[in-house]
């Protein structure tokens, strides 16, 4: 493709976004305006989706952000982790309790080494996306 | 595995700790577990307010993938992420 071609080409207007002050910004960005009005806000609703990765809900706390401290079934709710995780929660909270204990303290490092290997497998789990067999990686030139 | 199973063990090594306090430690590894890890991954939607430029982003939100929108014949496409912020601030 020549440079000409790849001028005519160009997408001059494209929707852009980007995070400031733990909010998502969303605007109109336009390559023909002038520098003020290079990003305009959006003039219609539009529906957004975003995918993003979170942390997993507390322990006490509904979806609605209520608290279920003084519910019945509190002791039933399960971590929003997959179960394999659920262990290692216990080995963190375990060596976290040492912690406090000076007499103690130096049972903390066994249980906190039991967690950095849940961390190892969680970041496994996260990156294979549930597929199985060897992992794909694509060269890139910077 | 349930809460309860979840405090049993903990009580185990420290007998000492009530309910809540093992549910605020448990709660605190958890977030250090997801936040290492970035094990869940969520969607959600929303829509835009016309000449509103900013949305607020949820707590539990950690990282944003991707953002998607609509557009006026109802095709949904991903749009691209900014580097920084426009020069001429708009706080709307």
């Amino acid at each position: 493709m020549s440079h000409a071609d790849r001028l005519n080409a160009r997408q001059t207007k494209q929707h852009v976004y980007w995070i400031e002050r733990d909010s998502i910004g969303i605007a109109l960005y336009d390559a023909s305006k002038n520098e003020k009005q290079l990003f305009t806000s959006v003039s219609a609703v539009h529906q957004i989706t975003l995918f993003y990765h979170k942390k997993a809900l507390h322990f006490g706390v509904n979806a609605s952000g209520d608290s279920t401290l003084a519910s019945t079934t509190l002791m039933a709710e399960q971590s929003e982790l997959p179960s394999q995780f659920h262990g290692y929660l216990v080995d963190k909270a375990i060596s976290m309790g040492y912690e406090t204990k000076p007499d103690m303290i130096k049972m903390a490092p066994y249980f906190d080494s039991k967690f950095e290997k849940g961390i190892k497998e969680g970041k496994t789990f996260a990156n294979r996306g549930r597929i199985s067999g060897r992992r794909r990686i694509v060269q890139h030139s910077f | 595995m349930k809460l309860q199973e979840m405090i049993e063990q903990v009580q185990k090594h420290h007998p000492d700790l009530g309910n809540v306090e093992i549910i605020k430690l448990l709660n605190q590894a958890s977030d250090e577990f997801c936040s290492r890890t970035l094990v869940l991954d969520e969607a959600t939607q929303f829509n835009t307010v016309a000449n509103q430029r900013f949305y607020g982003l949820k707590d539990s939100i950690l990282e944003i993938k991707s953002v998607d929108m609509k557009d006026e014949e109802g095709n949904v496409k991903s749009i691209k992420r900014l580097q920084g912020r426009p020069e001429y601030r708009d706080i709307t």
